[in-house]
């Protein structure tokens, strides 16, 4: 039998009464004060205990943290001269830089509680509106701000009426209250210890002038013994992104794992989690049709802090990325944009089919091919393909081939065969096109005047023989007509050409003229232009310059000098007396075709 | 059954004291999981270049500076270019470093500090850090020329009524490791100097060297 109470034998009975009255008294008074001393609440741990200020303090940026900064930085503030300035005007909140601090931050509350405690002093005024907690840096919330203000007083330059009510009677905002936060982290010699230095870097910056108004910089040290617990990340919640990074979760190194091999896997694993975050921006479009962000798209790197953290002996075990955000909104957003137009180019080709008429048809496929070209223009195939460039890239290549022109889809193709995502396809169409006939003039050519009108117009007759022209003149005109320009609408003889004034600002036609979309004018401009009777089919002889001038709805669009550019490798002399009018006609075509705007759209 | 009753009081004196160990003043910090110590300056010092050392050299550089420079009131200073040419395997953050000297010097009242533009890089040669100098001194004069050609909101708001930068405060960090037996040895080199963005002459120029040792 146990005994948990003194027994003395030897003792009377009444005095072993009193000893354990007393000693009852004793305990209950005992427990009494312990009652009183402890808090209101109970430790029991589903009981909700209040109060005004937080009692847990860790390493990592606590809730007392954010009151005794808050504190320090809006004390200093309200004691410095500087103050005198800003009473003057308004401030706004602006952003805070933490992106190289690993860990988490509140900077959005925290900004506004140093606000609430400034404009609480009753010194400082602040904007509810005109802030920019967001923005990339601080020069980039004062450019916005700025803009703001160039709103209030021109209204007319906004380019968004919305924009302009936004800014109405707004109060202007002068001054920008901004900050960093940085840290660092050691672990002593010995491995005892670590240590967090936390560095709050607060200035307030005048927004015209983008000069500091006034700054402060507060250090608060945390340290504690370093054991097992320390050296694993000492904060629950993971930091958010910011509006410079996106950050990935905190990767860790599994035990008995391998240095080298657990910081690969990480860096892995964290591009995995960034490039699934990023995609899902896809995704939401559309996840079948939208090819994801490559890895090599989105490289990531370790947060500064953890680029040295990682190298000490008892800090391996974790590892914290990032990635800039704007490249990958970039990527993001043409990707989107590859799909958007994708879409509408096989919308516009779709309808373009749909036309009953074939001109018409024609030259709503002509449309569609300048869209995809100068898409494709801007979406050049990178080192990874993206499949709607491609695909955009094949439909262009087809169109181009379907009406006629397959010695447009041959470098499409080749540009495609490169780095393609469909080889075996990309070699059917090239295998196809090997059977066709391609010359890249007469395409040119046919690509640029067929649908138009047209006019070719002498403007002068060398030698006053204008039996002669008639006979040049048809000769180009059928040979324009080779290349589709039926709609020759004016042929002047040379007798009322010369009459119309030619300078490089235009054309101007007599009275019973309509100017044609295109004009080309051969001008043998004081030249002698002889027939050669010995050789049949007539050979014309020039002697000094020959002129062209190609102009396009009454603007001018392209000239020679001399006409010995136009034949660059052969000297005016040695061709003038043996080249009949059909080569001639060709030899303007060519040059014609070479001065062409090719990026004007039919 | 006496016997029995006796276990009462024990039990509500263990309770009792342990009661009392367990509660803590309302003002009391209590760590979550160990003990935290909270000061306003680091305790430990190592070889890199620790928390300790970034007001250490900014006060040194904005001291020469307040001293000798001779900056004409008014004047507006970008912080910028930092050139790090030092050992990679040194933690050294140049925004912290402008912004210590910064803050001294706006504090200080010596020049005004803009925002407008700033530069960080590091570099691995000599030239590669004149050439990024120079680039980033181009770059305010830039600034300068953009602001005389403002003809859209957007513009305005980007350059209209910048203050003109009159200098740039460059420094560049070198650093060099010597081990002597036991003994290791860390020299950080800054060469400071603030150069006019116009002219491209050094105003004021100074290196400041600290070293720091370490036996084992």
């Amino acid at each position: 039998m146990t005994c948990f109470a003194p027994r003395r034998p030897s003792a009377p009975p009444g005095r072993t009464s009193r000893f354990w009255h007393r000693f009852y008294a004793y305990c209950l008074l005992l427990a009494g004060a312990a009652l009183l001393a402890a808090p209101a609440p109970s430790r029991a741990e589903n009981e909700v205990v209040i109060r005004d200020t937080a009692r847990i303090q860790t390493l990592g940026i606590d809730s007392k943290d954010y009151e005794n900064i808050v504190e320090q930085i809006a004390s200093d503030l309200l004691i410095r001269p500087e103050l005198n300035v800003l009473t003057n005007g308004v401030l706004g909140l602006g952003p805070i830089d933490n992106n190289d601090c690993p860990f988490p931050f509140q900077a959005y509350d925290f900004q506004n509680t140093l606000a609430t405690r400034l404009q609480r002093s009753g010194k400082l005024v602040f904007s509810e509106v005109i802030n920019n907690l967001n923005a990339e840096s601080a020069s980039a919330a004062a450019i916005q701000v700025k803009y703001f203000d160039f709103l209030r007083h021109d209204p007319s330059a906004a380019p968004d009426p919305e924009l302009t009510a936004v800014a109405g009677d707004l109060a202007s905002v002068q001054f920008l209250l901004f900050g960093r936060l940085s840290s660092q982290t050691q672990v002593s010699d010995r491995g005892d210890t670590i240590e967090v230095t936390y560095r709050y870097s607060w200035k307030v910056m005048d927004v015209k002038r983008g000069v500091w108004i006034w700054s402060e910089i507060v250090k608060l040290v945390k340290s504690a013994p370093c054991n097992a617990q320390t050296r694993l990340p000492w904060w629950d919640a993971l930091r958010g992104d910011s509006p410079v990074y996106y950050f990935s979760p905190l990767q860790y190194r599994k035990a008995g794992e391998d240095l080298k091999l657990a910081e690969q896997a990480a860096t892995a694993n964290a591009q995995a989690d960034l490039l699934k975050r990023v995609n899902q921006k896809l995704a939401a479009t559309d996840p079948n049709l939208i090819p994801p962000l490559y890895p090599a798209e989105l490289p990531v790197e370790l947060t500064p802090e953890f680029r040295f953290l990682a190298r000490g002996e008892s800090h391996t075990n974790f590892w914290l990325f990032r990635t800039p955000r704007q490249p990958a909104e970039k990527l993001v957003h043409d990707r989107l944009e590859i799909w958007t137009n994708y879409q509408a180019c096989e919308l516009h080709i779709n309808a373009a089919n749909q036309i009953p008429a074939a001109s018409a048809r024609r030259t709503a496929l002509k449309q569609c091919l300048h869209e995809l070209d100068s898409f494709a223009a801007r979406y050049p195939l990178n080192s990874q393909p993206i499949f709607h460039t491609e695909a955009l890239l094949f439909q262009e290549a087809d169109l181009w081939t379907s009406m006629g022109f397959p010695g447009r889809a041959q470098p499409i193709l080749e540009t495609i065969a490169k780095q393609s995502a469909f080889p075996d396809w990309v070699n059917q169409a090239r295998n196809r096109l090997a059977t066709l006939a391609i010359d890249p003039t007469n395409e040119a050519l046919r690509f640029a005047l067929e649908d138009h009108s047209l006019a070719i117009v002498a403007v002068h007759a060398a030698d006053g023989r204008t039996n002669l022209w008639p006979e040049l003149q048809a000769k180009v005109q059928a040979q324009l007509k080779i290349y589709g320009a039926s709609n020759i609408v004016v042929a002047l003889p040379p007798a009322q050409a010369v009459k119309m004034t030619l300078d490089q600002s235009g054309l101007e036609p007599g009275a019973d003229h309509k100017i044609p979309d295109w004009l080309f004018i051969l001008c043998a401009d004081g030249a002698t232009v002889k027939a050669d009777p010995d050789v049949d089919g007539g050979i014309y002889s020039f002697q000094g310059e020959l002129r062209w001038v190609i102009l396009k709805k009454g603007k001018f669009l392209a000239a020679d000098a001399k006409a010995d550019l136009l034949f660059p490798q052969t000297p005016l002399q040695q061709w003038i007396w043996d080249v009949p009018a059909k080569e001639i006609a060709k030899r303007y075509l060519e040059c014609f075709v070479r001065n062409l705007d090719f990026d004007e759209k039919p | 059954m006496n016997r029995k009753i006796h276990l009462l009081p024990a039990v509500l004196l263990l309770g009792s004291v342990g009661l009392l160990a367990g509660c803590q003043g309302p003002g009391e910090v209590t760590s979550h999981s160990h003990e935290v110590v909270i000061s306003d300056q680091s305790r430990i010092t190592t070889l890199g270049f620790d928390a300790n050392d970034y007001r250490s050299i900014a006060q040194k550089i904005y001291n020469s500076l307040a001293t000798s420079a001779n900056i004409e009131p008014g004047k507006v200073v970008a912080m910028g270019p930092a050139v790090v040419g030092a050992d990679q395997n040194i933690q050294f953050d140049p925004v912290t470093m402008h912004e210590e000297i910064a803050t001294l010097a706006q504090r200080g009242g010596i020049f005004s500090v803009s925002e407008a533009i700033r530069g960080t890089k590091n570099v691995s040669t000599e030239e590669e850090a004149d050439q990024f100098v120079e680039k980033f001194r181009q770059q305010v004069q830039q600034l300068a020329a953009a602001q005389s050609q403002i003809d859209n909101p957007e513009d305005y708001a980007r350059y209209g009524q910048l203050a003109k930068i009159n200098y740039l405060l460059v420094f560049e960090l070198s650093t060099q490791s010597q081990v002597q037996g036991k003994l290791t040895e860390v020299t950080y080199r800054f060469n400071c100097r603030l150069v006019g963005t116009q002219t491209g002459l050094r105003k004021w120029v100074d290196q400041i060297t600290y070293t720091k040792s370490y036996e084992r």
